[in-house]
């Protein structure tokens, strides 16, 4: 029975933020406006783990990810991160934690990074050859080696990301936090930075919770996904689980070997979205019709020279969740 | 109307700023209290009603202009001009045909005038009306050298601010330095009369005395008559020399940026 | 804990060697903010013999211990502060000090050694030393624990006074007005407190322990007047003061944990 390492119990987080009224009004009485953040989350993430948590801006996910790392109260529920309630044991919370923060480094600025990586040996109190050999592995995976003799502040964006995923592991936390790591990359740098969050779930069962608007990250990554918006909890599940229940529209691209009058293909539930000469590009709405009998009724009825079947995407999927709901 | 909108928008982030508003003058307001029970204590232990031509009310006037006087060194060109090296706007302004000084004196300008307003009117009405301090003897005068001492402060700051062309460092310490030798070979803190000779002769010949110095003895009526006029003379003087300084400065620094390319 | 001071030391020192030339201007420009004080009573002293019963040499020695302490806390210890906090918070730092294994506050002071300090340490050195030296104080055993102790006493309660200005940044961020306030207000510590009005007396005694810094200390060690033993009060106010501080910024955490950025 794989232990539950991660567990939100009707978190609920209220802000109280002042109304802006006129100056006047506001020299003489304060009017305060309540903002849900987060309502009654409930999540239960186990070891090992690859969780992506989406949403839109504002839904709430950074004031997640700030309760779980420690750094924020929650106004009802709790939350409990390795069976340390994180926002009052902050200090014990911290050695179980790898934070990466995909706008801001936890490297110290002014020093070089090797520096930053003996100060954060100290503050973790990380035996020497433990830290060893985890940094040489990191500097082989990561490629930073040519960096460690920099001051934090000369680095690349690309750069910096990838010390910082470094500096979090060191000191061997069993969770690790990425917000918005990928934010601002190159594609070369996205694919490293994913290859080694990969390697390090599967190679050293580190439990990832990863935040992104990335969907790339998401289906390459994560096995599960939470969806939150407008502070709830709106989905949680594998990406399949939500490619088969909301990918309701499917496009396959048919190679006909002769040219084709679209009218031809109006079937129930089949809309021609794209034609290039004899390519057709075909929508089907898989509430209303099977693919497959789509597929063979196009096969039985025409010579095609190629079929294809696209996968659903999944960021499409998503917004439209956003757009309408569940 | 429009103008309308941006003068409240103005209002708006003053108010925003108000505790700010407060601490300048409340800092200030402290400076003069230490200064106020100081002096009080001095002429107290000395038994004297006068040291180095000064009464205790004279004295306390002295103080108070020196403080209303301080924000006309208030300029910010030493920082800006070092923003502008950093960032590399300083380029921009060799393609415009406006003279760099004079662009940063105009900017200035605008900076000395709102501490003006709220710094040195609220000092200064308080302290006619409070502490019943005399109104200057030669007004016009003291107007006069007030202005001619706000340029050879800026030509000062100014080439202050050229060491951002000519060095790597920062330009904070240099200011700070500068400000506190300003304060102690202008009179500001304390009258130079009452300084040995020696030290008085040096200060005669720095510009920091036609800072503060000068505009001060105008005010409480130490420089009268033809001596006025030998004052504006020296702080002409000075501007002369500090401003061609700065010219030259300025095209060295041109120079400079052009082969370096910013 | 020794070892990672040790080596933010040796870091830090490595980047004013970069700097250098920003490394000397910076300690002149702050040395000479210490000359301005002890010029005025120079100039004074040519007019009089003494000043409400103390002497040059005496005024000097209160002018070093407040210095000297000064530039201590100013070195080694002004990690908190308005301006630092306010900036941490609004580009986020400050959470990053709360996501390590180690207390924050603890993490700021020790973390930040201020070059420019040394401007005022070694400022506070000379004039103290001068000052001794003129007034031949004998440095007897108890003398030298009593002028450590005073000058622990002091860097604790200019300490504490910083980490409460600090902390008000957690309620109003804009906070930066408070240490404008802070330098006038040790301008008042430059002369004896027997020069102002009882109020301002009681207020630099009893609210904002000030007096405590140098002139209560120095009755001790000068042999002025009825508090004899005042330099032993130091210490205990110095503790007192930052066992507040610490409460108060325990308190702003707190505040800062449950209302976010």
């Amino acid at each position: 029975m794989v232990e539950t390492i991660i567990e939100a119990k009707n978190l609920g987080k209220e802000f109280k933020t002042l109304k802006r009224e006129s100056i006047v009004k506001d020299l003489f009485s304060r009017n305060y406006k309540k903002l849900k953040a987060l309502d009654k989350i409930n999540i239960e993430i186990k070891k090992g783990e690859f969780v992506g948590i989406i949403g839109p801006n504002g839904a709430g996910k950074s004031t997640l990810i700030k309760i779980l790392t420690g750094i924020l109260t929650p106004t009802s529920g709790y939350a409990k991160v390795k069976d340390i309630i994180p926002y009052e044991k902050r200090k014990e919370n911290a050695k179980n934690i790898g934070v990466v923060f995909g706008w801001r480094t936890q490297l110290w600025w002014d020093l070089l990074v090797k520096d930053s990586y003996d100060l954060i040996k100290h503050l973790y109190k990380i035996p020497e050859d433990r830290f060893k050999e985890n940094l040489e592995t990191f500097i082989t995976i990561l490629d930073i080696d040519k960096y460690l003799k920099n001051p934090v502040r000369k680095l690349s964006l690309g750069e910096r990301v990838r010390c910082d995923l470094a500096a979090s592991l060191l000191h061997d936390p069993p969770i690790l936090f990425l917000d918005e790591p990928t934010i601002g990359l190159d594609v070369v740098a996205k694919q490293q930075i994913r290859d080694f969050l990969t390697k390090i779930n599967k190679e050293k069962e580190v439990t990832i919770i990863i935040t992104t608007h990335d969907m790339g990250d998401i289906e390459e990554l994560c096995q599960r996904v939470i969806i939150i918006d407008k502070g709830k909890k709106i989905l949680d599940g594998s990406i399949d689980d939500i490619k088969n229940k909301f990918g309701t529209k499917r496009v396959i691209i048919v190679d006909f070997q002769d040219p084709i009058d679209r009218k031809k293909l109006k079937f129930k539930g089949v809309k021609t979205i794209e034609i290039e000469g004899n390519r057709i590009f075909l929508e089907i709405n898989t509430k209303t019709a099977s693919l497959s009998d789509v597929i063979k009724k196009i096969l039985s009825k025409w010579p095609i020279h190629d079929i294809k079947i696209e996968e659903p995407d999944i960021e499409d999927i998503i917004r439209k969740i956003y757009r309408d709901g569940i | 109307m429009k103008y309308f909108n941006v003068f409240l928008t103005g209002i708006k982030e003053t108010i925003v700023y108000r505790a700010e508003f407060f601490s300048g003058l409340l800092a200030a307001f402290l400076n003069l209290l230490v200064l106020w029970f100081a002096w009080n204590a001095v002429f107290a232990a000395s038994g004297l009603q006068v040291i180095g031509g000064f009464t205790i009310s004279l004295m306390i006037t002295y103080l108070i202009i020196s403080s209303c006087l301080r924000p006309l060194t208030y300029t910010d060109i030493e920082y800006e001009m070092e923003s502008d090296v950093r960032t590399g706007g300083i380029s921009v302004f060799l393609t415009k045909p406006v003279s760099y000084p004079l662009f940063r004196l105009f900017k200035g300008f605008s900076n000395t005038v709102f501490h003006i307003i709220t710094n040195v009117i609220p000092i200064f009405l308080v302290s006619i009306l409070l502490i019943k301090i005399s109104l200057p003897l030669n007004v016009v005068f003291f107007l006069i050298s007030v202005f001619l001492a706000y340029f050879v402060n800026y030509f000062l700051a100014f080439l202050t601010g050229m060491w951002a062309f000519f060095s790597v460092g920062s330009i904070w310490g240099i200011k700070l330095s500068k400000q506190i030798v300003t304060d102690i070979m202008s009179g500001a803190v304390i009258p130079l009369v009452l300084f040995p000779q020696w030290f008085i002769n040096i200060a005669n010949l720095l510009p920091f005395q036609a800072i503060f110095n000068i505009p001060l003895l105008i005010y409480i009526g130490k420089i009268v008559g033809i001596d006025i006029f030998y004052s504006f003379i020296q702080q002409i003087f000075w501007i002369l020399v500090l401003g061609s300084l700065s010219y030259v400065a300025w095209k060295r620094a041109e120079k400079k940026i052009v082969v370096q390319g910013g | 804990m020794f070892q990672i001071w040790k080596q933010l030391v040796k870091m830090n020192v490595k980047r004013w060697m970069e700097y250098r030339i920003d490394f000397f201007v910076g300690i002149t420009a702050i040395f000479l903010t210490n000359v301005i004080s002890v010029l005025f009573f120079w100039v004074v002293f040519q007019q009089v013999p003494s000043l409400n019963g103390w002497t040059f040499n005496q005024l000097l020695f209160l002018l070093g211990i407040s210095y000297l302490s000064f530039g201590i806390w100013h070195t080694f210890l002004s990690g908190i502060s308005p301006h630092r906090i306010e900036r941490y918070i609004r580009n986020g730092e400050f959470d990053f000090l709360l996501l390590r294994p180690f207390n924050p506050m603890l993490a700021l002071i020790l973390g930040n050694i201020d070059d420019d300090g040394l401007g005022d340490l070694i400022a506070g050195t000379m004039i103290l030393g001068y000052a001794s030296n003129m007034l031949a104080i004998s440095w007897t055993f108890q003398n030298i624990i009593l002028i450590i102790l005073t000058i622990f006493g002091a860097v604790l309660i200019i300490l504490s006074i910083n980490i409460l200005m600090s902390t008000a940044t957690f309620w109003i961020i804009r906070s930066r007005m408070l240490s404008e306030i802070l330098w006038p207000l040790m301008r008042f510590i430059d002369f004896p407190l027997d020069i102002y009005n009882p109020i301002i007396i009681f207020i630099l005694t009893f609210v904002l322990p000030l007096g405590f810094i140098n002139y209560y200390p120095a009755q001790t060690f000068l042999g002025k007047g009825v508090w004899k033993f005042s330099a032993y009060l130091t210490p205990v106010v110095g503790l007192i003061m930052f066992f507040i501080s610490y409460i108060a910024w325990r308190y702003g955490i707190k505040n800062y944990t449950s209302t976010g950025s």
